[in-house]
């Protein structure tokens, strides 16, 4: 039985991404220890059934006879580890999704002035306010940090980028409205790209440090 | 009923650490093994995948120690060992069965 055969069958693969996205909770650690062992699990089953003389098309089939559904086997390993707080691991997790929403989001609607040719310091304002306020709660919140979130920042220090294509995006627009680099224009569009710069180490270093 | 059920799902929790330990406690055997042996129980049928939270849970208590072995054929196994604590514990809980078992016997015997 040869294993990469076995692992890219439609059935064990769908099985395996199942059990995985039901353990979204657990600590990416344990969840990985727990789909490699049941993997090796899978294997060892797959070989017995094929010297039992289960056809191989049938095999992946049969040896999923043998284990709970996915959902219910993912319950059965979340119950043994009720001293986890999964609750307060969904809250951490939903704090990064609304810091992202009030970081990324309120960076690039600073970016509106450049297209804009001008600044309007009352809409503008409310935007720098969140933005300050939630990298303050970033750095001074009590959330605790584990491997899911630090994942999740992972991915919004990529999204992150796009805060330059939106300068950039907008700069563009500016020089095709107006056909001339403005003064205003120019200075704000360096200054914009100096915070986003700015944020983009802040948010390295920070990941780095709680990465440690 | 529903007591009852999880009665029996408490007492089995306990039991399956204690025959775990037994059957490590021999040799070093992986995770399908040892479910394959437990199935041949009718009081310890358990489903496949289900049996690593309690060797997880046996390994953080210090009473079983794990590793990972690849050999030449079939495919990779993490192997449990008891360890000497998981020794004493595995006696002592064995003794702890034993007397609960013969007092409910007793018990039960003694109106007869």
């Amino acid at each position: 039985m040869d294993k990469q055969y076995f692992f890219s069958n439609n059935v064990i693969d769908s099985f395996i991404n199942d059990l995985s996205r039901n353990l979204i909770d657990l600590p990416q650690n344990l969840k990985e220890q727990h789909i490699m062992e049941i993997k090796s699990d899978l294997y060892e089953s797959a070989v017995e059934k094929e010297r039992a003389g289960v056809p191989d098309k049938e095999i992946a089939q049969v040896v999923l006879r043998d284990f709970l559904p996915p959902q219910k086997l993912a319950i059965e390993i979340l119950g043994e580890y009720s001293e986890i707080n999964f609750d307060e691991s969904k809250k951490s997790l939903n704090f990064i999704k609304y810091y992202t929403v009030l970081s990324i989001g309120c960076l690039g609607a600073l970016a509106v002035p450049i297209a804009m040719g001008k600044i309007n310091i009352s809409s503008n304002l409310p935007f720098a306010l969140s933005f300050i306020l939630a990298n303050l709660w970033l750095i001074f919140g009590k959330i605790p940090w584990n491997i899911t979130t630090l994942n999740f920042l992972k991915r919004i220090m990529k999204v992150s980028n796009f805060i330059f294509a939106i300068g950039f995006a907008c700069f563009a627009i500016r020089l095709m409205v107006a056909k001339t680099i403005e003064s205003f224009t120019f200075s704000y569009f360096i200054g914009y790209l100096i915070l986003a710069i700015l944020y983009v180490v802040f948010l390295k270093a920070f990941y780095n440090k709680k990465q440690a | 009923m529903e007591n009852n059920e999880k009665w029996i799902i408490q007492l089995r929790k306990g039991i399956f650490e204690v025959a775990i330990l037994s059957l490590i406690s021999k040799k070093a055997k992986y995770g399908y093994e040892i479910t394959s042996e437990l199935n041949e129980f009718r009081a310890f049928q358990i489903p496949n995948g289900t049996i690593y939270p309690i060797l997880n849970r046996l390994t953080k208590n210090g009473w079983a120690t794990s590793y990972w072995e690849d050999p030449m054929e079939g495919p990779k196994r993490k192997y449990y060992q008891i360890t000497p604590t998981g020794s004493e514990i595995l006696k002592e809980r064995l003794e702890g069965y034993n007397d609960i078992y013969h007092s409910l016997m007793t018990m039960s015997k003694g109106d007869e």
